[in-house]
């Protein structure tokens, strides 16, 4: 490797002009750096160089043999010229070639007006083609639901087949064949599997990938580009949307990344890019809808929220505001989340939360946020020597941050992952441990024990005494070792929060930051934890430094049931962590009053009130993403029906209430009002120091009774996690199928394979068949949340029994 | 030169034991003096430096095609660079009218092995994969029981005769392709890869096999060294002629007498080669010759019956030397027909990776075949010719030429012929090469 301090500077001639470049950079690289352009359609960026379209030759030192400007290194002294007749005729010949086989057959063509092909024919190919014989026709194999294959049209850059095995690291594609019967196909025709595969529709110069789902639906000319911000995951992935601006139309065409160097780069994952599809179902709630007996009524705004406001005072009235709570979903943006507060606030009541997944409650009740100490930066994780994934599967849940992490591993970053599952990762571990249940927070202990013995740290007595149970082990000393010496993250996922001792594996975390230098990240499911969280949106309410803990968090409202709640864009059945007790909760309650883009067939069972909000790119907010980028955005289309942007709901609702302060007229003025608008500046709440942060662990955590219990592991699929991708049907057909897991040595009786077994947990039992899968931890059971299969189970990570449905019946 | 001198400076280096009664076994190998030179330089550890010096002044020029003089090719390595370093053996002689690696293989496998052995040591290199074709089924065997019965005698491997010098050799079987002869291709191959050319640069020498310092070699080329250095540097180049030492081993094939495969040395004037093989078959009369396998341009009897075969006399008149293979038509074989019959084999074997070569073959095969089957006009023929001269130098690898070469010479040499048959639709000949 050459290090920056050796890169020396080169002096050369393009095109008569002088230019400098540094020693290993190529030609092309040189050129558009200096506005000369020189066609290409291999050369990418952020790809490997092929030079196989050999569209970029170039005239070197007046040879006659032309060169590949995205290949040939910069020389001292040599001279580059791109427009001379020897280039000129290159290109042209090329050009000749590659058009041959290619079907010209743009006006049906979903390529056509943004094709690379297209416009470099009119800028260095000839007016008519000299070819007279049969042209190609190559097989085109099913992609999967997301890209549409036309592999005729294919030039055969490889793009696609590079991006898989270097961006992605899933080598979907690759070259079938040689000579002119060389094509692309999928691996096995497997189709894509890749979470990140419709960047291969961005790549691809030709029409030869496309985007299935927007296939001949529109003209790219006749968009209209808008700068905006993804909707699915905490990272807020920065992407255009177009719509399409013909008529009144005014839909969403389609999602392209946005180029982001900190953060995507110019790449975004396929939830980002097919998730707008879910805007157009058919279960979008068009009109305010109000239950009368067991009758839903279609009912105006004013109608329907003047019954909202009786239904809340009459609760305030009688029960008083102990038995009301809000649930809202982690996608709220900060003003929406300001307004519920402040309306939940002027009633008296506290019970508010979004954090719909976490089981143990402590965790909130103690008003220890989840940035405590640092944002993700992406470009420190480049220069990072480890990543350490505790209970995180980043891959399905932050797709990009994988792909970030990939990158940094190619480049020498070590990879440690604390996980209950070993997964399918697209980066190469160095170290792993498959855990689950108490074990997962036992591991945890055991790398604080060896951390402080590294690194020479003495534990406070109140730690010593609770990790007196706890030993080093050989395992946990090399994690140690490996997080002593190097700068990096620890990254919480959902697993790490979901857990019923989240409170012990965030404290026990907070010291593995503490005595060495990575800095702890949580990756929260959701896109708005971190801004709703700055604004103190929860059950414990920061005044002046003064912890207030009078409400309840989101498990404690549905565990001890209340009579009135309010939902923002919650689906009880997949985000709550124990869907059956919530659903449980929800229909005994007095009164359920559901601000929801969509309405499914569970909402019309246990609402009362239905009111329709609006939906992603139809009103403004803002978000804060975990890299600390508070992004603001517009509405880009008009409002769907009779939706109404959910802050306005709150406003004419607290107007209704007569509570005070309801009165703004539009967002700005609202925005006023949020502290954290004022500075603009979004701050990290300074790291705790190590005498600081006190053990929470309980008593029953080492217990031996609970060894020989089951647990379920619980990952949501990846397009399982929030209503708008649950309800993209073409992203539904790339979900892996929901299936049961469990390790091989989990069950000591003879169990079969594919055995259907009742699994029982708390209340609810359901009978599945499952697999056995030795990537599963050792006692523990594979069950995905978020899906319609499950919505009746309990808790996520709560213990599980299996019983042989033979054995139950006796 | 007289019929008697020639016939007697026949086989004298590569194929050297083919007189011997069992000319592949050691022993054979070991009775004519093979292995000498390696023995002696393992245990006596001579000067690299030197035997270098000695390959380079007998101008031993690579016998796969290209003729670059063997003795700087292995220079390029510099003392300095990492180890492990490869060298590879590429006996995956594929060009359509060459099978002279093949004898060698079948023959004197030992000669080849000791040739490797002393290139290996005067370059550092560390590990010798030996490509071979994936037809050369039986070749293949023929080199692992020599390359055993070498290991027996602990004359590779490792530790070599107690001198503490270690080369590992292994024979690898390709999987049939053309393409795979092209050395960098033929490191994607031994890589796992589909043999798929690299750009270049960077050449093999700083980035070959897997990354590391890597030297391709032809097997003859490889199979000369220990002669040269039995004999001396300047017996083998006086062996041969100006600019191109030692030997060659032609393969002629076509409408000659007694096709055959002959170890001539260079500079053979193309008459007496003819003479060797019994000259042209009963009552036809030479017309041309391809002299280096099928992608060299072919020469009309004119200019090639006034030639020597070597590497520079060949060059002077618009062909090469190539690898060897030298196919002989007469004068009742159709020229349009023979160009559809390699142009067909080229458009098969192109690896399809970059535009010119994927897209140019077919095109160029498929106007041909609308020759053949009277369907073209006199505008195609320019058309093919500028589409040839379009590919030529535009490509990733040298393929590119292997298949522009025949068609332009063709068209060059025997335009009346094409021209004919365009008029026509029909050829001016009954004979011909058919696929």
């Amino acid at each position: 490797m050459v290090s920056k301090a050796l890169t020396k500077s080169v002096e050369f001639v393009l095109d008569g002009k002088t230019v400098t470049g540094s020693l290993g950079e190529t030609i092309i690289q040189v050129a558009d750096r200096n506005g000369v352009y020189i066609p290409r359609f291999c050369y990418h960026k952020e790809l490997s160089i092929a030079a196989n379209c050999r569209m970029c030759l170039v005239e070197v030192n007046d040879g006659a043999k032309t060169l590949p400007a995205c290949h040939m290194k910069i020389a001292e002294g040599m001279v580059v010229n791109t427009k001379s007749k020897n280039t000129r005729q290159s290109q042209q010949s090329v050009m000749e070639f590659l058009l041959i086989n290619h079907p010209l057959d743009c006006p049906i063509c979903d390529q056509g007006g943004e094709c690379d092909l297209q416009d470099i024919a009119m800028g260095f190919g000839r007016g008519v083609s000299r070819y007279a014989e049969r042209k190609r026709a190559v097989v085109d194999y099913d992609l999967g639901s997301l890209v549409a294959s036309d592999m005729t049209r294919c030039i055969h850059c490889t793009r696609c087949v590079r991006f898989g095995t270097e961006i992605a690291g899933v080598p979907d594609l690759g070259m079938v064949d040689r000579g002119e019967s060389m094509h692309i196909a999928s691996y096995l025709q497997k189709g894509l599997k890749s979470e990140l595969s419709g960047n291969c529709i961005d790549l691809c110069p030709v029409g030869a990938l496309t985007s299935k789902p927007m296939r001949y639906r529109g003209r790219s000319w006749s968009f209209v580009n808008h700068s905006y911000v993804s909707a699915h995951d905490c990272l807020i992935s920065h992407v255009y949307v177009h719509t399409n601006g013909d008529g009144d139309l005014n839909q969403v065409m389609r999602v392209v990344p946005r180029k982001n160097e900190s953060l995507n780069q110019g790449w975004i994952s396929d939830r980002d890019r097919f998730g707008y599809l879910g805007l157009s179902h058919s279960e979008r709630l068009s009109h305010p809808m109000i239950k009368d007996g067991k009758e839903w009524k279609k009912v105006s705004w004013d109608v329907a929220l003047s019954l909202a406001s009786e239904r809340i005072q009459s609760v305030l009235k009688e029960f008083g505001p102990e038995q009301m709570g809000a649930l809202i979903s982690p996608n709220a943006t900060i003003e929406e989340g300001f307004m519920c507060q402040k309306l939940m606030h002027s009633l008296g009541c506290f019970n508010m939360d979004f954090r719909h997944h976490q089981r143990d409650t402590d965790y909130i009740n103690n008003a220890e946020k989840a940035h405590q100490s640092s944002f993700l930066d992406f470009s420190v994780l480049e220069d990072s020597q480890v990543v350490m994934l505790v209970g995180s599967y980043i891959r399905n849940e932050q797709p990009i941050a994988a792909m970030r992490i990939r990158q940094a591993q190619l480049k020498g970053l070590k990879v440690l992952s604390v996980n209950p599952v070993s997964y399918d990762w697209n980066f190469d571990l160095t170290e792993e441990v498959t855990v689950c249940g108490y074990e997962f927070v036992h591991f945890l202990a055991s790398c604080v024990l060896s951390l402080a013995h590294y690194s020479q740290n003495k534990l406070s007595e109140s730690w010593s005494k609770s990790l007196i149970d706890i030993k080093r082990s050989d395992t946990s000393d090399r994690f140690a070792k490996i997080l002593l010496k190097s700068k990096g993250y620890i990254f919480l996922g959902q697993y790490a929060q979901s857990h019923q001792q989240a409170s012990c594996v965030h404290r026990l975390c907070m010291m593995l930051e503490a005595m060495s230098s990575v800095e702890l990240i949580h990756l929260m499911p959701g896109v708005n934890t971190a801004g709703l969280e700055m604004i103190d949106f929860g059950p414990c309410y920061c005044d002046e430094d003064v912890h207030i803990t009078t409400g309840q968090s989101s498990y404690d409202m549905l565990d001890k049931p209340k009579k009135l709640y309010i939902l923002q864009n919650i689906e009880p059945e997949f985000d709550f962590y124990d869907p059956s007790m919530a659903i449980g909760a929800l229909k005994k309650a007095h009164t359920v009053i559901s601000i929801s883009t969509y309405a499914s067939a569970f909402a019309l069972e246990y609402a009362d009130i239905l009111l329709p909000a609006a939906a992603w790119t139809e009103y403004a907010g803002s978000w804060v993403s975990v890299m600390g980028d508070l992004c603001h955005f517009l509405p880009i289309k008009s409002l769907y029906e009779s939706s109404k942007p959910v802050w306005k709901i709150y406003r004419v609702l607290g107007n209704m209430l007569k509570s005070k302060g309801f009165s703004y007229h539009d967002i700005a003025e609202l925005r006023g009002d949020i502290g954290l608008f004022q500075t603009g500046v979004v701050q990290p709440v300074k790291s705790k120091k190590m005498a600081d942060i006190q053990p929470l662990l309980r008593r029953n955590l080492f217990a031996s009774n609970n060894k020989g219990s089951l647990y379920r592991i619980a990952n949501m699929g990846i397009y399982r996690q929030d209503a708008m991708s649950r309800r993209s049907l073409p992203l539904q057909e790339m979900q892996a199928e929901f299936t049961v897991k469990v390790h091989p040595d989990t069950f000591s009786d003879d169990i079969l394979d594919g055995e259907h077994l009742l699994f029982k947990q708390g209340g609810s039992e359901i009978q599945f068949s499952f697999e056995y899968d030795a990537t599963v931890a050792v006692g523990g059971v594979l069950m995905p949340a978020g899906f319609p299969e499950v919505s009746l189970m309990s808790g996520w990570c709560d213990e599980i029994e299996v019983i042989k449905p033979q054995e139950s019946s006796k | 030169m007289s019929e008697q001198l020639e016939t007697s400076k026949i086989n004298e280096v590569c194929l050297r034991t083919l007189h011997l009664k069992e000319p592949h076994t050691i022993a054979s190998y070991e009775s004519i003096g093979g292995y000498s030179m390696w023995r002696k330089i393992i245990t006596e550890k001579l000067d690299r430096q030197t035997i270098l010096a000695q390959i380079k002044q007998s101008l031993l020029r690579g016998r796969g095609g290209a003729g670059f003089v063997a003795g700087v090719k292995m220079g390029f390595i510099p003392d300095t660079a990492p180890h492990p370093r490869y060298l590879v053996c590429n006996s995956d002689e594929g060009e359509p009218g060459t099978c002279k690696d093949t004898l060698i293989l079948q023959y004197n496998p030992h000669q080849l092995i000791e040739g490797i052995l002393i290139a290996c040591y005067v370059q550092g290199i560390d590990v010798c994969y030996h490509y071979i074709r994936g037809e050369y089924k039986l070749q293949f065997d023929c080199c692992e029981q020599a390359l055993e019965d070498a290991s027996r005698l602990g004359l590779v491997g490792k530790n070599i005769l107690g001198s503490g010098v270690s080369i590992d050799m292994y024979n690898l079987l390709g999987a049939g392709s053309y393409i795979v002869g092209e050395e960098t291709a033929m490191l994607e191959s031994i890589e796992g890869k589909p043999a798929k050319p690299r750009s270049k640069p960077p050449f093999p020498a700083q980035f070959g096999l897997y990354g590391k310092p890597t030297t391709v070699n032809n097997t003859e080329t490889l199979a000369s060294i220990p002669v040269i250095l039995e004999k001396g540097a300047k017996w083998f180049l006086e062996y041969g002629c100006e600019n191109s030492g030692g030997s060659k081993i032609f393969c002629v094939s076509g409408h000659v007498k007694k096709p055959g495969v002959f170890e001539l040395p260079l500079g053979t004037p193309f008459k007496s080669l003819l003479k060797l093989c019994g000259g042209m078959r009963t009552g036809a009369k030479l017309k041309a010759v391809i002299p280096g396998g099928s992608s060299m341009k072919v020469l009309p009897a004119s200019i090639i019956n006034k030639l020597n075969m070597d590497y520079d006399s060949l060059q002077h008149h618009g062909s090469a030397l190539g690898s060897g293979g030298v196919i002989v038509m007469d004068d009742n074989t159709c020229m349009v027909k023979t160009l559809l019959c390699i142009s067909k084999f080229y458009q098969h074997e192109s690896c399809g990776q970059c535009t010119p070569c994927r897209e140019g073959t077919g095109w160029i095969v498929r106007t041909i075949k609308r020759i053949v089957e009277g369907e073209a006009t006199l505008k195609d023929l320019s058309l093919l010719v500028d589409v040839a001269r379009q590919v030529e130098g535009r490509t990733i690898c040298a393929f590119g030429e292997s298949f522009s070469w025949p068609v332009q010479s063709f068209i060059h040499h025997f335009y009346d012929e094409f021209e004919y048959f365009i008029r026509h639709r029909k050829s001016k000949f009954s004979g011909g090469f058919y696929v």
